[in-house]
C-alpha cells in the first residue's frame, strides 16, 4: 500500500434529520496501525463507520478508504472487497449453520483463504456443523471475526468486538486480531468501550466527542505527553486561567487543583509555582482519565 | 453469490407457495367430476345477481377447458398468485433487521446489483409458481378422464406470470418506500382491488390488467393479448427501475 | 516471563524494556540467547506487535540486545552487558544515598516516590529521549 493512511477523513459533515450526527470531523489512521476509536454513545462513531462503508453518504465534507472517495458506489464496492466489517450486532443468519454463512460469505470474496478459514475454525473451536442460533455471544463475535479475517482484507472496521464478552473471549478476539495484523500488516480500526482493550493493543487512538475530534494521536505519545498535575494550597485553590497551552482542563476542588495538560507540561509547572501551592504533584495518566476529562459531560 | 443470497431471503414464502398452488390446481382438476354431478341438481334462479353468476359458471363448466379455465385460471389460480406475488415482493433492504442488513451492505457488491438479484430472483419464483400449478393440471386431468391441451396452460401461464409480474412490482417498488414488511403487501392488494374496480366501472376489455392476467382473451379465442402483455411488462420494468434508484439513493 | 499491564499508565514498551533488562539481570536471559520474534511475541502477550517493536530497537540503541537482519533478537555479549550492569550499580548506589539523606530529613516514602516522579516528568517534558 503506497498510502501512509488507510482513512482519511476531512471536515466531515452527516445531518441526519436535521440533527447533526458530524460536525466537521477530521482523521487519519496510520496505515499497518490498530487505531481504537472512543467516544461516548451518540457521539458519531456508528455514523463514521457508516460513511467510511457506503452506507450512509456525508452531507460534506470529504473522505477517502485506501485513497478512494467513499461517496463514489463503484470505489464504495472496492473498498467493501478489501475491507472486513464485524457490526454490533454480527450481521449472521441465525437459520445457517457456521460452515454454511461461511461458504455463503466466501462466496462474494474471491481473495477467499480456506487455509485461514480452517486455521480459525481450530483456534476459535467452532464447530463447523453447529446452528448459528446455538452460539453463545462469544462465539458469534468470532464466527463474525473469522468471516472478516479470511477473506484477505487490508482493512479491519469492528464495532464494539469485545463488549459483553467475558475474559477468556475478549482475550480471544485480542489475540486474533493482534495475529492477524501482525503477520498481514492488516489496519484496524476499532470503536470500543472498553479502554482496557484499546490500552492493550491500539498503537494509535482517536477521541470523538460530539461530531467533532477531541483527541487523537499515537498511544504512547499521548501517554508520554498527557500529564494530570495536582497543586494543593494553603487556602482555596484560587481560579487562576493558564496561559500555557495544553492545558485541557483544571478543576478545583477546596484546597486542590487538579490540571489536566496535553503538552507543555514545562510551562505549566512553572506557572503553578507561581501560584506558590504546599506541593506539586505529577502523575501519569492513562487512558480513562483522558477519555473521561475531554469527553464532554453532560450539563 | 448474490443469487443465492437474493432467493435465502424469500425461500419460505416461496416454497409454501411453491406447494399450495399446484396442491390447490390440482384440486380444482380433480373436483371437477364432483361439479358436473352437483350441476345437473341444481337450476338457479335467473333473476337474482348470485343466481346469474351461478348460472355462468354452470355454463362454463359444460365443457372441462371452461370449468378449468373459470375456476382456476380466472379466479384460484389468479387470486394466489396476485397474493404470493405481494408477499414475495415485499422485504428488501428497508424492512430487515439491523443485522441482516448490516451484512448485505457490507458486501461488495454494488446497491443496483442487490436489488436486481431481488428482483429477478423474485420474478423467477413468480415464473415457478404460475407455470408449476399449470403443468400440474395438464398432468393430472386424465386422472379424471380428461385433458388439458398443455399449449393452452402454458398460454395461460404466461398471462398469469405477466399479470402477477406487475403485482410483484407494486410491491418490490413500495418495499423501497416504508420500512415496514406490511406496507408494501397491504397497498399491493389495494392497488389490485382498485383495479378491479376499474374494469367494473370502465368495462375495459381489451385494455384490462385483470383480464389480461385471467387470459381471458385467449380463452375467447382471440389469442394472446400481447400489447397488454408489453405495456405489463413495461410497467413492471418501470416501477423495479423506480424501486432500485429509491433505495440505491438511500442513508441507513 | 514478560507481562506488561496495560492500564498502568506506564508505556507498554518502556515495562517491556524494563522486564527484558530484569530478565538479563536475574540470569532468566543469558549473553547470546534469542528473544522472542517481535510478531510471536505481540500475539503471545497480546499487546500490538509495533510495540514490541518499538521495545527492541530501543533496546538495541540502548546495547542491550542486538538485532541481527532476519535471524532475530539477540542478547548482546557480555562487554556491553557489564557496561550496563555497571551503569545500574552505580545508579542503585546514587539513589541509596538520596533516599537515606532523604529519610534523615524526615520526608516519608510516599513523598519521596512522588518527588521523584515529578522530577522525571521534568526531564520527559524536556525532551529526554530516555523518559
Amino acid at each position: 500500500m503506497a498510502d501512509a493512511f488507510v482513512i482519511e477523513t476531512t471536515n466531515l459533515r452527516k445531518t441526519y434529520d436535521g440533527i447533526e450526527a458530524l460536525r466537521g470531523l477530521t482523521l487519519s489512521v496510520p496505515a499497518g496501525s490498530i487505531c481504537g476509536f472512543l467516544g461516548r454513545t451518540g457521539a458519531g462513531k456508528t455514523t463514521t463507520v457508516k460513511i467510511l462503508l457506503g452506507m450512509a453518504r456525508p452531507t460534506a465534507g470529504r473522505a477517502t478508504v485506501f485513497g478512494l472517495p467513499v461517496d463514489s458506489p463503484a470505489a464504495s464496492v472496492d473498498i467493501r472487497r478489501r475491507t472486513g466489517f464485524v457490526g454490533d450486532d454480527k450481521g449472521l443468519y441465525d437459520a445457517m449453520t457456521v460452515r454454511g454463512m461461511i461458504r455463503h460469505t466466501a462466496s462474494f470474496y474471491p481473495q477467499w483463504s480456506r487455509e485461514l478459514e480452517e486455521k480459525y475454525l481450530r483456534r476459535f473451536e467452532l464447530g463447523a456443523e453447529r446452528g448459528i442460533k446455538t452460539l453463545s455471544r462469544g462465539m458469534r463475535t468470532k464466527l463474525a471475526l473469522l468471516l472478516a479475517l479470511c477473506r484477505g482484507a487490508d482493512l479491519l472496521v469492528l464495532d464494539e468486538p469485545t463488549t459483553g464478552l467475558d475474559p477468556a473471549a475478549t482475550e480471544d478476539v485480542l489475540q486474533a486480531l493482534v495475529g492477524h495484523a501482525a503477520e498481514r500488516g492488516t489496519t484496524v480500526f476499532f470503536s470500543s468501550h472498553q479502554l482496557a482493550d484499546v490500552e492493550q493493543i491500539a498503537d494509535h487512538v482517536t477521541i470523538i466527542d460530539r461530531g467533532r475530534v477531541a483527541v487523537t494521536g499515537g498511544l504512547d505519545d499521548l501517554r508520554q505527553n498527557y500529564r494530570r498535575i495536582q497543586l494543593v494550597f494553603d487556602g482555596d485553590a484560587p481560579s487562576y486561567t493558564f496561559q500555557t497551552r495544553g492545558v485541557e482542563r483544571v478543576k478545583r476542588s477546596g484546597r486542590v487543583m487538579t490540571v489536566l495538560s496535553s503538552a507543555g507540561i514545562d510551562g505549566v509547572l512553572g506557572e503553578a509555582r507561581q501560584l506558590n501551592p504546599v506541593s506539586t504533584d505529577s502523575a501519569p495518566v492513562t487512558l480513562k482519565d483522558i477519555f473521561l476529562d475531554t469527553v464532554a459531560v453532560e450539563d | 453469490m448474490i443469487w443465492q443470497h437474493a432467493f435465502l431471503e424469500t425461500r419460505w414464502r416461496f416454497l409454501i407457495g411453491l406447494v399450495l398452488l399446484p396442491v390447490s390446481a390440482a384440486f380444482v382438476a380433480l373436483s371437477y367430476p364432483q361439479v358436473t354431478a352437483l350441476s345437473q341438481s341444481v337450476t338457479p334462479a335467473p333473476d337474482t345477481a348470485l343466481g346469474r353468476e351461478i348460472a355462468e359458471a354452470m355454463e362454463l363448466s359444460k365443457t372441462y377447458g371452461g370449468y378449468v379455465w373459470s375456476q382456476w385460471f380466472q379466479q384460484n389460480g389468479a387470486q394466489l398468485a396476485g397474493l404470493f406475488a405481494a408477499i414475495i415482493g415485499t422485504g428488501g433492504l428497508l424492512s430487515q433487521t439491523a443485522a441482516a442488513r448490516l451484512f448485505t451492505l457490507s458486501l461488495p457488491v454494488s446497491r443496483e446489483r442487490l436489488l436486481a438479484a431481488r428482483a429477478a430472483a423474485g420474478l423467477g419464483q413468480m415464473l415457478a409458481l404460475t407455470v408449476v400449478p399449470a403443468l400440474v393440471i395438464v398432468l393430472v386431468s386424465p386422472l379424471v378422464g380428461r385433458s388439458f391441451p398443455l399449449l393452452d396452460a402454458l398460454a395461460y401461464a404466461l398471462c398469469a406470470f405477466v399479470g402477477s409480474a406487475v403485482f410483484f412490482s407494486v410491491a418490490f417498488f413500495f418495499s423501497s418506500m416504508f420500512g415496514s414488511v406490511w406496507a408494501p403487501i397491504v397497498l399491493t392488494l389495494c392497488t389490485g382491488a382498485a383495479l378491479g374496480a376499474l374494469d367494473r366501472i370502465t368495462g375495459a376489455g381489451r385494455f384490462s390488467l385483470i383480464q389480461m392476467v385471467h387470459g381471458e382473451s385467449y380463452f375467447r379465442g382471440h389469442g394472446l393479448p400481447w400489447p397488454m402483455l408489453a405495456v405489463s411488462l413495461a410497467v413492471s420494468a418501470a416501477l423495479l427501475y423506480s424501486g432500485t434508484r429509491l433505495v440505491a439513493r438511500q442513508d441507513f | 516471563m514478560f507481562r506488561p499491564n496495560a492500564s498502568s499508565g506506564v508505556p507498554i514498551y518502556l515495562q517491556l524494556m524494563e522486564q527484558v533488562k530484569h530478565a538479563i539481570e536475574t540470569g532468566a536471559l543469558r549473553v547470546g540467547d534469542q528473544l522472542p520474534g517481535i510478531r510471536p511475541l505481540a500475539e503471545e502477550l497480546v499487546i500490538n506487535p509495533n510495540t514490541v517493536a518499538k521495545a527492541y530497537r530501543e533496546l538495541e540503541h540502548d546495547g542491550v540486545i542486538e538485532l541481527r537482519h532476519g535471524a532475530g533478537a539477540f542478547v548482546t555479549g557480555a562487554a556491553r552487558e557489564k557496561k550496563l550492569t555497571d551503569r545500574l550499580r552505580a545508579g542503585q548506589a546514587i539513589v541509596a544515598a538520596a533516599m537515606d539523606k532523604l529519610r534523615a530529613r524526615g520526608v516519608t516514602e510516599a513523598e519521596i516516590r512522588r518527588l521523584f516522579e515529578a522530577e522525571l516528568t521534568r526531564l520527559t517534558a524536556k525532551g529526554d529521549p530516555r523518559g
